[in-house]
């Protein structure tokens, strides 16, 4: 039981079903059926891929994180078909594109940028309660040594936010720095290189915002510091 | 590389599927915004729904009545309009929806079944989106931008007004309602 609460992985599944059992009395009973949809989908289209096509049997926590973020950031009155396809869209980025053996991008994120262009309402029910997501988000970021990534991304996009006007801890979305933005894999590692992989991700944040803000401009920052980050050569 | 070439085919019919999709619900979309007078859309100035036919009008048939100016579709409309302009003049309801962090003024659009329902959405802070998928209608409101948004309400019901573009922290709690009634 201790280290099933130790693993990281766990800890977040932990705190994205807090999250989502705090929102279910406020929506529909559709919102609960959405995102346990969404969880399922992801869940089993990861075994099947990596079982068929890498002949690899695994336990699939990172396909379930990635459901709960789709299926929690996707407004959940959109036809059952696009909850399955972003679902399995992040799955299937996460095994196909690839950079020296390691995927490039944020499997949800990925989805949830390609929703984004196609005009699908992001509505961030997931969204929940704020202070829960901090104090866990400051305790994960420092633990997986991933704080330079939220100060990088707070530094850089708050003070753009502030040149706007713009009142920016009104606008910055705490789910999106504590729990997509940091995601270990694609997010780069080392204190420097976390740093700069934020403050790309809080300058194209805030050009989406201010130049195209039909597009959801943090999904967008983080598809374009992903990309980034993936191809760049190391910083040493 | 047989198995990633296979994985990249479905992953791009998946993508392809969802454009089709997509692309039906929009000319679905344009049809309704348009009326089922007009089919074929022509990408002109918009100037909105003819009153009478509640097709698209434009700009060579228009009327001035009381110091306004309206639009139709054919002369035949404006003919029709003049006969008695309060009848198809009380069919267009013109609201000023105003989308702020978290909320929207006002909170309850109420019309009449095939009224023409004229937005006029404005923002009085950081971008907003004007969301009502029963009518397919997905627009931002900027601040110091007047969008009009104009549809003819002909689904009886109550409609969720959501915000589709993130806002802050309260975007998720941020909807009005469209209440059309018969």
């Amino acid at each position: 039981m201790k280290k099933l609460l130790t693993d990281k992985k766990n800890q977040l599944l932990l705190l994205l079903s807090i999250l989502f059992l705090i929102k279910i009395p406020q929506e529909e009973v559709r919102f609960t059926l959405w995102v346990l949809g969404g969880i399922i989908i992801a869940m089993i289209s990861d075994v099947l891929i990596k079982r068929l096509f890498f002949r690899k049997k695994i336990v699939p926590t990172s396909a379930a994180i990635s459901g709960f973020i789709v299926a929690g950031i996707i407004n959940y009155q959109q036809p059952w078909f696009v909850l399955v396809i972003f679902s399995l869209l992040a799955i299937i980025s996460k095994n196909v594109i690839k950079h020296k053996n390691r995927h490039v991008f944020n499997p949800a994120n990925f989805a949830l940028f390609v929703a984004t262009a196609f005009g699908v309402p992001l509505t961030w029910s997931i969204e929940s309660n704020v202070y829960i997501i901090i104090v866990f988000g400051v305790y994960m970021a420092y633990s997986i040594r991933k704080l330079t990534h939220v100060l990088g991304f707070l530094v850089l996009f708050s003070s753009l936010c502030l040149l706007k006007d713009v009142n920016p801890l009104m606008l910055v979305s705490w789910f999106f720095v504590f729990v997509m933005l940091i995601e270990p894999k694609t997010s780069g590692a080392g204190y420097l290189r976390g740093a700069v992989f934020g403050c790309i991700a809080g300058v194209v944040s805030f050009i989406v915002f201010t130049f195209f803000p039909r597009y959801d401009f943090f999904v967008s920052g983080l598809f374009v510091a992903n990309l980034i980050s993936g191809f760049k050569p190391k910083i040493h | 590389m047989a198995r990633i070439l296979l994985m990249f085919l479905v992953c791009m019919s998946l993508i392809g599927a969802f454009s089709i999709s997509f692309a039906e619900e929009m000319h679905d979309h344009d049809q309704h915004m348009m009326g089922e007078g007009h089919k074929s859309m022509e990408k002109t100035q918009d100037l909105g729904i003819c009153p009478v036919m509640k097709g698209k009008a434009t700009k060579e048939y228009s009327y001035t009545y009381e110091g306004k100016i309206y639009y139709f579709c054919c002369p035949g409309c404006i003919e029709e309009f003049k006969k008695d302009p309060a009848k198809y003049i009380s069919k267009i309801k013109e609201i000023d929806l105003t989308a702020y962090q978290f909320g929207f003024s006002p909170e309850e659009i109420v019309v009449d079944k095939d009224d023409i329902v004229k937005l006029s959405a404005t923002s009085k802070d950081v971008p907003h989106g004007i969301y009502i998928k029963e009518y397919g209608i997905n627009a931002t409101a900027e601040k110091g931008k007047d969008e009009k948004i104009e549809f003819i309400a002909d689904k009886v019901g109550e409609f969720d007004i959501i915000c589709s573009i993130y806002c802050g922290q309260g975007h998720h709690g941020m909807k009005a309602k469209l209440i059309v009634k018969e």
